[in-house]
């Protein structure tokens, strides 16, 4: 019965240290890595956007238009957010980006945007 | 007893250390890229029409450009059916065609009520026309499908009739075509007489059309 008691006290140590171990690895994902521009976090090539939108009757945002997506990011995700006052987000979307890159029309918002409200947008591109 | 108690520190040490495995799985690989774009807001009043005129059917060859009114009788009153058309020249508001309307509103005075209300409506015109247009010839050009839209006339005397046009406007900014408006009646007015509104002109020096843009760039 010692023996196993200290099989067992063993197997709780290690586990324990295997855990301290995987929240380090999570922490260094969110505060290094990224933060300080880790070699294996990189862009698609893309240097800047520039969107315009359509607007209804009523002034609320019906598209947004984004060109030159390059070709380099087919397949990752382009998500735009319109910012209104006070940095808040007013509305976003995303789509793929298709093969070949190229122009992208976003519509859905998630909710009516005035575009009287949208001061500026945001992008993220986001793939693998 | 000592086979559960062996069972439960491998399990505890498997998902342990899977757990620790995985974490260090997903950081590697990804493509990220953010940015953003600020946008700019200003507002431009176009005070005057480049060109404003109306046509009648009862003058079906006759020019009205120069005239100090804008007379609009309802289709109910045909053979005596008015139109107005009023056009706005952008250039000097400069607003860059990557912009974009917020809101655009076309203002007429109304000088004249008509004794009964009916909605006007406001149709863009997707083909050229100039003041010396007639009622033959408003017959030839082409238009939107349908208005984009409609204000209640009313019966008062010396009020402001607001077209909310951002839709058109936004397009004109964007290098549509701008050829202006068309303002007619909906089919609501009335075979009645004075039947008939009446809007000051750009020649009329007062109370000119306006086209109010908010917009962005």
């Amino acid at each position: 019965m010692k023996l196993l008691a200290k099989i067992l006290g063993t197997a709780l140590a290690v586990a324990a240290t295997f855990a301290a171990t995987g929240a380090a690895a999570s922490l260094a994902f969110t505060s290094n890595r990224l933060s300080a521009g880790n070699a294996s976090v990189t862009s698609c090539g893309v240097a800047s956007l520039s969107a315009t939108r359509n607007v209804d009757n009523g002034g609320n945002v019906t598209q947004v238009t984004i060109p030159s997506v390059p070709a380099a990011c087919a397949g990752e995700t382009l998500s735009v957010t319109l910012v209104g006052a006070g940095n808040a987000a007013v509305g976003s979307a995303s789509a793929v980006v298709p093969g070949g890159g190229g122009t992208m029309t976003l519509s859905s918002f998630g909710a009516t945007v005035s575009a009287a409200s949208v001061l500026s947008y945001s992008y993220a591109v986001v793939g693998s | 007893m000592t086979r559960r108690l062996l069972v439960l520190a491998a399990l505890t040490l498997g998902v342990t250390t899977s757990v620790a495995y995985a974490a260090t799985l997903t950081v590697s690989s990804w493509h990220l890229w953010a940015g953003s774009q600020t946008l700019t807001k200003a507002t431009c009043t176009v005070t005057g029409a480049q060109s404003d005129t109306d046509v009648q059917q009862a003058h079906a060859t006759t020019s009205f450009g120069t005239a100090a009114t804008l007379e609009l009788v309802p289709s109910s009153d045909s053979p005596k059916e008015e139109w107005v058309f009023v056009q706005f020249d952008l250039s000097s508001c400069a607003i860059p065609t990557t912009g974009g309307a917020d809101s655009a509103t076309l203002s007429l005075h109304l000088s004249t009520a008509p004794t009964t209300s009916f909605n006007f409506d406001a149709t863009r015109v997707t083909s050229s026309w100039a003041t010396t247009l007639t009622w033959n010839q408003a017959q030839t050009l082409t238009y939107a499908g349908s208005p984009t839209t409609s204000s209640a006339g009313g019966t008062t005397n010396g009020v402001q009739i607001s077209f909310p046009v951002t839709v058109d406007v936004d397009s004109f900014i964007k290098g549509g075509s701008n050829f202006g408006w068309r303002i007619s009646d909906s089919g609501t007015g009335v075979n009645a007489v004075k039947d008939l509104a009446t809007f000051a002109s750009t020649d009329s020096g007062a109370n000119v059309p306006t086209l109010t843009i908010n917009y962005e760039y």
